[in-house]
């Protein structure tokens, strides 16, 4: 499988954001962009959370919600996460 | 001071389409919204009866920020707010926020995100739930978003009492008007359950329809589960008349009762003693009682013990009455049924015109009443009543006059 790029995870994050809020579509947004000065609500934060988890098969809510303010901080970590998930699985059987 | 209650808006949405009109309009053709959906959850999917409101796009009355957090029946609630609110011609300040009540019925709340969820977690084996599945699924949700769109902060709350809530929520809202907490409630019900889950658990229990839903009718075989409700202003009737506003009908009485007898089968006992409370409670004399706007499920039980209520309270007047059930025209849509049943029954006053009991094919035992089969039944009516029950045997009537009398 192919490694997405931070460009291309930046993107699902932007998306996972507008599956909550469609109205900011409309608003640009960077790496530097942080989640609330958004107008999001808590539990519409959660939300985003549970978008990014969705869509990358991760688990942020139990250990990491803390540790990001701004959309490059959750793309960093997504990074790490993707990384120890890689780490701690065993190595594909090749056929 | 005996303070008395007036109906001076009215919202509704239903098999027939958004607001009161298309409601009035399709009980006028007497064209039954009834017809086969497909539901599908999961990796689960039937077709079974039903009714849902045609040509509702969410978005038209929405924002997609606004629809993360509404499940359907919320959507509804708001949509017939706006048009209750828009009817008694009340505009932002006209009102004290702190002295109107928000008394709403559902029966199952935000069910599309709890089907939703069960779906995600026992189908899909994935154990972490939507954060909004909460705010969506509460069965207050409806009444919070209300309150939200309007900024009323009186007494607020869910009645959850099935098939009668929205009946039950109205009886509330006039109570707390009549009482003098409130000079006026936003109150009525809705319900958006024809989903696969839904459905399936009423087939189950054996009073899903498999023809459609016809009645107090020889033949009958079921309800048809619908979606949809109402929302109704009420008002104290100096504050009303103080504003100038137009005044649909009174509210003179509720009545409330129990049957005490069984969680699923109706007593006629429960029923007519509701009936009676709401009389005595409005001062009403059975004679002038002209039309019921009947429970009338389409089930065997239900229709032939209501038949038999009617018989009991009025005596050799219930020859006299024209009892009709649009659940016929617009499916049985729960906690908000007694809410569009109740704008269905106003506007009958209004027009002139009884709305008729649809899919009739002829009288049964036990079901021997007028019931304007098949078409409307012009008839003068200036008192009628509209009378809800649910399983496990909870009643709830409402008594009204068409005018207000001095």
């Amino acid at each position: 499988m192919d490694t997405p790029g931070n460009a291309e995870i930046e993107q699902v994050i932007y998306e996972s954001i507008w599956n909550v809020k469609p109205s900011l579509r409309t608003l640009p947004m960077s790496p530097a962009t942080r989640l609330s000065s958004l107008g999001l609500e808590s539990i519409e934060i959660l939300s985003v959370v549970f978008e990014i988890e969705e869509r990358f098969g991760l688990s942020i809510f139990d250990r990491q919600l803390d540790t990001f303010k701004t959309v490059g901080e959750a793309r960093d970590l997504v990074l790490r996460l993707r990384a120890e998930v890689s780490q701690s699985s065993p190595a594909p059987v090749m056929e | 001071m005996d303070r008395r209650v007036v109906i001076t808006g009215m919202g509704c949405i239903s098999g027939m389409g958004v607001g009161t009109g298309a409601l009035w309009d399709g009980l006028m053709l007497a064209k039954t919204a009834i017809c086969p959906v497909h539901l599908v959850a999961g990796q689960h999917q039937t077709t079974l009866l039903g009714v849902r409101v045609p040509g509702y796009d969410p978005l038209e009355h929405f924002s997609g920020d606004e629809l993360t957090l509404r499940d359907r029946y919320a959507q509804f609630a708001i949509v017939c707010a706006r048009e209750a609110m828009q009817d008694a011609g009340l505009e932002a300040g006209e009102h004290t926020p702190g002295d109107t009540a928000v008394i709403l019925g559902s029966g199952g709340g935000g069910e599309h995100a709890r089907e939703d969820a069960a779906v995600r977690m026992f189908t899909l084996g994935k154990i972490r739930c939507n954060p909004l599945t909460v705010p969506r699924v509460n069965n207050q949700a409806s009444v919070g978003l209300v309150c939200m769109e309007f900024k009323f902060t009186g007494p607020s709350f869910i009645v959850s009492t099935g098939c009668a809530a929205a009946t039950h929520a109205m009886c509330q809202a006039f109570l707390l008007i009549k009482h003098g907490m409130v000079t006026r409630a936003l109150t009525g019900g809705t319900e958006a359950p024809v989903m696969l889950s839904v459905l399936q658990a009423f087939d189950a229990a054996g009073v899903i329809s498999r023809t459609t839903c016809r009645p107090f009718s020889r033949e009958r075989d079921g309800m048809v589960i619908g979606e949809g409700g109402a929302v109704i202003v009420m008002e104290e009737l100096e504050a009303a008349r103080a504003r100038g506003a137009k005044i649909h009908a009174e509210v003179c009485g509720v009545g409330m009762s129990a049957d005490a007898s069984s969680a699923v089968h109706p007593a006629e006992r429960g029923p007519a003693q509701a009936i009676s409370m709401a009389l005595a409670a409005g001062r009403i004399h059975r004679e002038e009682v002209d039309y019921i706007n009947a429970h009338g499920t389409g089930t065997q039980v239900n229709d032939r013990v209501e038949s038999q209520a009617i018989r009991r309270v009025f005596g050799h007047h219930a020859e006299k009455l024209t009892v009709s059930s649009t659940k016929s025209l617009h499916g049985h849509t729960f906690g908000g049924a007694g809410g569009i049943e109740l704008v269905a029954t106003v506007m009958a006053m209004e027009h002139g015109v009884a709305p008729p009991t649809a899919n009739y094919l002829g009288p049964d035992e036990g079901c021997d009443l007028d019931y304007a089969p098949n078409t409307p039944k012009p008839r003068r009516m200036d008192v009628a009543l509209k009378q809800s029950f649910a399983f496990g045997g909870l009643n709830a009537v409402l008594a009204l006059r068409r005018e207000v009398k001095a």
